[in-house]
């Protein structure tokens, strides 16, 4: 076993299943900063699909430690972002300078009388008419749009086998709560928790059951039973653990059961600091669900605690590959390595993306934590 | 007895604070009591906060309430407040547009009587250092959300020093960032929340002030 060379699929699915493998994977979230390695314009990265895998192989070449392609290229792909972006966004080389960074503009598209349109005709129609606000789409360009972006999926997937390595999600999506706090904007949303609980647990309810649908018929069109559910501002750090009984938990636990009678494994990404949060989630199954850090939440705590229950993918912090320097990194992921990793159960990663402005060489030092380590 | 508007905005209940209100304007009640007890409601949150009780969400609450009486009540400034002849001067820094967290410590920051310009998003340095030059402020709170917005605080406060600024304001990073940050950045101060800013724009504002 000790001598055995796993493949990245093997080595992946060893370590969700809480073994040990030939070598920890590795699974940099790596968006934009692939431009900026391979020397195109961010514009170009988001906007030509191939010259944006052609700059992840050149990075894979560079680093053949990186055995996970853990990337959800579709969601940014630039041609789609006008008629079917998550939230009005400002695109490098269309709103921006070719070199600046995708950003989202967050504000009150979804008017709290919207709710009661949301929660009558379900989530694909207010969808539509959310996208319509925002972008000025028709249903047609949001059903062909989506139709594109499953392709493009598929089309990473592939690319991610080219280059022998594992395309880690077959899906990924905004955790309904979360998904209503961008559309209403935050401050509004903060109301609603406030002055429409039960109108807001209703379509948290009802995006819930719309995102499991679609995530079981995108993971059958793209065969990888893994799914990404980003959650970003419901955790204790902004909430009280109340909020979080009623809005998140039983969602979160609706979700996770829903994905696993169908094989799928869920991928929480936890950005913020979850620690308040984190005794609940000694309910949920062992060795079923991986968790995602992106180093606000204190891994080795939850190493310590969790680590038996679930595989820890993180989380070295976009701060440190920006500002650190390439011992501070080394440092970092070696202590990832020896503590989080040591035993199995673990991937890693960069907390949240690897920031478009990392140094090169704190990029360096990240893979190169894992040589000596079963790498070759 | 207990004051029922103070009580309303501890209990964050927005629809009574501004029924209170608006009672209170049409019985010729002063406009500054109301915002002074209005404020008082805001600080008893912020003390909640400290102690474990109430969470950021909820002083973001306390913030939008204040702004919401705003629209009802015109007051002067209070000259009394430790924040009395303090400005403090918010953007967004070059190559970021991020807004929700700069608007939500604005909210927050006007709620206790601080008097400030906000200069929006994407702000070229040299418009945030002409700014200070010309509205003289204390203090300076650079926001970014994206690892870009880290070079550009940066050129902010060299081009501070390079103008010899730095000695007249303070500067306090927020947003995505740490220690390291501020340390790269050259700042005085960073805040991972709101709540955070104020304790550090207090003390500033004390050291300043004298008190």
């Amino acid at each position: 076993m000790e001598n055995k060379k796993f493949t990245p699929e093997e080595r992946l699915n060893a370590v969700m299943r809480l073994e040990r493998a030939d070598r920890i994977p590795c699974a940099p979230l790596i968006q934009n900063y692939a431009a900026r390695y391979a020397g195109i314009s961010n514009y170009e990265y988001y906007f030509d699909y191939t010259k944006a895998f052609n700059a992840l192989e050149m990075l894979k070449n560079a680093y053949p430690v990186w055995d996970v392609r853990r990337s959800l290229y579709d969601s940014y792909y630039g041609p789609l972002q006008k008629k079917a972006g998550l939230l009005k966004n400002k695109i490098p080389g269309v709103d921006l300078p070719e070199n600046y960074e995708y950003q989202f503009v967050e504000s009150e598209v979804m008017k709290r009388r919207d709710y009661s349109l949301l929660i009558k005709k379900g989530f694909e129609a207010y969808g539509a008419e959310f996208f319509k606000r925002v972008h000025g789409a028709t249903k047609k360009e949001i059903k062909q749009a989506k139709e594109e972006r499953l392709q493009i999926r598929l089309i990473e997937i592939e690319d991610a086998k080219r280059c022998g390595q594992v395309a880690l999600y077959g899906g990924g999506f905004t955790f309904a709560t979360d998904r209503i706090s961008l559309m209403r904007s935050y401050c509004e949303f903060i109301r609603d928790v406030r002055q429409i609980p039960d109108v807001l647990e209703e379509a948290v309810s009802i995006i819930t059951d719309f995102n499991i649908r679609e995530v079981k018929e995108t993971i059958k069109q793209t065969g990888i039973p893994r799914v990404m559910v980003g959650i970003a501002r419901m955790c204790g750090q902004y909430f009280s653990l109340a909020f979080f009984e009623r809005f998140v938990w039983p969602f979160l636990k609706r979700y996770i059961n829903a994905f696993l009678d169908e094989g799928i494994t869920p991928f929480l990404h936890l950005d913020g600091d979850w620690s308040l949060n984190m005794p609940y989630f000694s309910e949920l199954p062992k060795e079923k669900i991986v968790l995602e850090l992106d180093g606000c939440t204190d891994i080795f705590m939850v190493k310590r605690e969790f680590g038996d229950r679930f595989c820890l993918l993180g989380d070295v912090p976009a701060t440190l590959f920006t500002v650190g320097t390439s011992e501070k990194v080394a440092q970092y992921c070696a202590r990832l390595v020896e503590e989080v990793g040591r035993e199995g159960g673990f991937i890693l990663g960069s907390g949240c993306a690897l920031p478009y402005q990392a140094e090169h060489s704190n990029v360096e030092a990240f893979f190169n934590s894992l040589s000596g380590r079963g790498c070759e | 007895m207990e004051d029922s508007l103070v009580s309303a905005v501890v209990e964050l209940n927005e629809e009574k604070v501004i029924k209170l209100v608006k009672r209170e304007l049409k019985n010729k009640k002063d406009p500054l009591s109301i915002v002074e007890r209005v404020r008082t409601g805001v600080e008893r949150v912020g003390e909640l906060y400290e102690e474990g009780r109430y969470f950021i969400a909820d002083l973001i609450m306390s913030g939008l309430i204040f702004n919401e009486v705003l629209k009802h009540v015109n007051f002067p400034e209070d000259s009394t407040s430790v924040f009395a002849g303090i400005k403090v001067v918010f953007a967004t820094v070059e190559e970021d547009i991020h807004d929700v967290g700069k608007n939500v410590t604005i909210s927050f920051f006007r709620s206790r009587g601080i008097h400030v310009i906000d200069l929006g998003v994407d702000v070229p340095v040299t418009k945030i250092v002409e700014e200070i030059e010309k509205t003289k402020a204390s203090i300076l709170c650079l926001s970014g959300l994206i690892s870009s917005s880290y070079k550009s605080m940066k050129k902010t406060v060299d081009l501070l020093r390079e103008k010899q600024l730095h000695k007249q304001v303070k500067v306090i990073i927020g947003g995505n960032v740490n220690e390291e940050i501020k340390e790269y950045v050259g700042a005085d101060y960073w805040t991972p929340n709101c709540a955070r800013g104020l304790e550090i724009c207090e003390k500033i504002a004390r050291e300043i002030n004298g008190n």
